[in-house]
């Protein structure tokens, strides 16, 4: 999808980094100033044009949600920058930072644990706009109702006064992204919003999100392990392994050509629904690295079917390679 | 000679409000070193069907039909003869390998409990090493016998789940979606283990998923089933080139498949029917794309269809 809106730059994130503290024993602490970190996040830069929906793929652990989170300061940045729109949302604090939130919001993987279960669905959607004091409480209900009617919540009155234990997976989370949409931000991170759901609920809910991007001129933070969906829905693919883009490119090039080893195991993994294509298959040595100890040089070289003597002394930076981003010493 | 053989099994949920028919009248046979792959929808009584060979529903669920077992009827079986059975003949894995093994418990532990439960007077080194065996197969050092669950992964977890399962070399394992929790690379590791499984242990695993690419590559023969009716039984192949149950055709159409460039997405639409009160006829009409007016009437019978069992109006009386 490339027209016009697609080349002014909406997200940049600079360098960004969230590293969680572990507790070490207050003795090594104290006499021996002992530091244990998770790097969850480390050193990520990216952007995303307006109305271009980013994929982050990865295998748990990998830092994706962090990163989602991160970027919508749902949890704060270690450093690194944020720019969203000509503002730093590093810097905002506070108030403005809370009005600010109307702006972008985040779905969330599981739609069971994301709506209150003794809150009527009525309330939980129109929860954000009476944070932001948005209309009347007459205008809030007419808005959320034609929402619903649009969602496909039908009858949209019944929904209104339903509690979430009487829906089901697809119209929860049909209900989350009504809930992320209400303030019309521009901008929604999507954290594996259809990993719970059945497949064939799971393409209803991808089409949905396809129908609204266009409606409400969204831009996309599409993060998944499943590398179906985000071929469906993502224009660009980042894929991130410990806490760090290894690669990034058109979801075109990911899928038919991927540079990166990680990248080609992650393709090569994905079990295809036909039984006559029989494949060799890609497999990395070993289990994911913890992330408090990181190998030294490359992060995945531990792990790599080719990894060489270079690839254990110096980390690979994201570089260009034919219009690329790939951070690898082989390719 | 197959080893599993169901024979007209109907199972209800009672509640409150009425009957669940969550499984009705559905047979099928597991041959020796085979691999048969059970999907739907969720909701369609795939998991009820595999727990209920184990025989570990909940009081509520009333059972009727038959489940041979080596031509043992287990739902003749007293606890006692069924404790006895289960884990050495007949095992299962669950799909959430976090929840399925107990916090507070070692893993050596988990497998000792086990082996007490069909052999009393079993030594320490013997269990030790029966353990060591079955965490070797399954890809883990046997070392971490003295870990516990929070230590692993959640795909060392699904592992030690599976070398549980296996451990006392039974005939049919009963995987209930194990890797839906888990991510692709994991999933794959995952798969190559019960492959080998097979292979070296001769042993049939009935491997319950939803996701008809697990199936593709794993499955020797395919059970389709929907709202707790079995609607199309066959040899993966013929299956998958040419579905005869309007349902399975669409399942099968709203997989994505990555290697295709045609990216549309078809999905079925509607829901599954309430099995408190389904649809009178067959339970698929009222999503079905080729409804005929016997379809709402009249359940179609199980058919045989070539090598094929299909339960559609559409493949005649």
């Amino acid at each position: 999808m490339v027209n016009k809106m697609n080349t002014e730059t909406f997200l940049k994130v600079e360098h960004l980094r969230k590293e969680f503290d572990l507790k070490v024993p207050w003795i090594e602490a104290i006499f021996k100033h002992k530091k244990k970190t998770v790097k969850a996040v480390d050193d990520v830069s990216f952007e995303i044009k307006r109305g271009e929906t980013l994929g982050i793929v990865g295998e748990s652990g990998s830092g994706k949600t962090t990163l989602g989170r991160t970027v919508i300061r749902l949890i704060e940045p270690t450093s690194g920058k944020i720019i969203m729109d000509n503002t730093d949302l590093t810097e905002l604090r506070g108030e403005v930072l809370r009005r600010a939130r109307r702006d972008f919001s985040i779905i969330f993987q599981d739609p069971m644990a994301s709506l209150n279960p003794y809150m009527r669905i009525g309330k939980i959607v129109s929860h954000p706009l009476k944070i932001h004091n948005i209309g009347t409480k007459q205008e809030r209900k007419e808005k959320i109702l034609s929402l619903f009617e649009k969602f496909n919540l039908t009858p949209p009155g019944e929904f209104y006064n339903r509690f979430p234990k009487y829906l089901s997976g697809g119209q929860r989370q049909r209900v989350v992204i009504a809930r992320a949409l209400i303030t019309n931000p521009k901008f929604i991170v999507a954290d594996e919003p259809t990993a719970m759901l059945d497949v064939s609920v799971r393409s209803q809910i991808l089409k949905l999100m396809i129908q609204v991007k266009k409606e409400f001129k969204l831009t996309y933070l599409f993060i998944t392990h499943d590398l179906a969906s985000a071929k469906y829905i993502c224009d660009r693919i980042g894929v991130m392994y410990l806490g760090k883009i290894i690669e990034i490119a058109k979801k075109e090039d990911i899928f038919k050509e991927p540079l990166h080893p990680y990248t080609k195991i992650l393709m090569s993994a994905i079990p295809i629904p036909d039984p006559n294509v029989k494949r060799e298959k890609l497999m990395p040595k070993g289990e994911i690295p913890s992330a408090t100890n990181i190998p030294k040089g490359c992060r995945f070289h531990t792990r790599c079917p080719f990894a060489k003597d270079i690839c254990k002394e110096q980390e690979p930076d994201l570089r260009n390679v034919n219009g690329r981003l790939v951070a690898c010493h082989i390719v | 000679m197959a080893v599993l053989s169901i024979k007209n099994l109907f199972i209800e949920y009672q509640i409150k409000s009425g009957a669940v028919k969550a499984v009705e009248d559905v047979s099928f046979d597991v041959e020796e070193n085979e691999s048969l792959g059970i999907v739907g929808e969720s909701g369609c009584g795939k998991s009820t069907l595999g727990t209920a060979i184990l025989r570990l529903l909940p009081q509520n669920a009333k059972i009727t039909g038959e489940i041979l077992l080596n031509g043992v009827n287990l739902l003749e079986l007293d606890n006692e003869s069924m404790r006895k059975i289960r884990g050495k003949d007949i095992a299962m894995i669950f799909q959430d390998p976090m929840t399925s093994l107990n916090p507070i418990m070692r893993v050596r532990d988990h497998f000792f409990e086990l082996f007490k439960v069909h052999n009393p007077d079993i030594k320490k080194n013997e269990m030790i090493k029966i353990a060591s065996e079955a965490l070797e197969s399954v890809g883990v050092d046997p070392k971490r016998l003295n870990n516990y669950p929070f230590e692993f992964s959640g795909g060392m977890r699904q592992r030690v789940m599976i070398a549980l399962a296996i451990a006392l070399k039974p005939k049919v394992l009963i995987a209930d979606e194990p890797t839906t929790a888990l991510d692709v690379v994991v999933q794959e590791q995952i798969m190559q283990v019960l492959k080998n499984l097979m292979k070296t242990k001769n042993m049939s695993i009935v491997l319950i998923t939803h996701d008809m690419g697990i199936v593709a590559e794993m499955a020797e023969r395919v059970a389709v089933m929907y709202a707790g009716n079995l609607v199309e039984l066959g040899a993966i192949h013929e299956l998958y080139n040419k579905p005869m149950h309007p349902y399975t055709r669409m399942l099968l159409e709203s997989i994505p498949n990555i290697k295709l460039d045609d990216m549309d997405l078809k999905f079925i639409p509607g829901s599954p029917p309430d099995l408190k009160n389904p649809p009178r006829g067959c339970k698929y009409y009222p999503r079905c794309p080729f409804t005929k007016d016997i379809c709402k009437k009249n359940d179609p019978k199980t058919k045989k269809v070539d090598s094929r069992i299909v339960k559609c109006w559409i493949y005649g009386e």
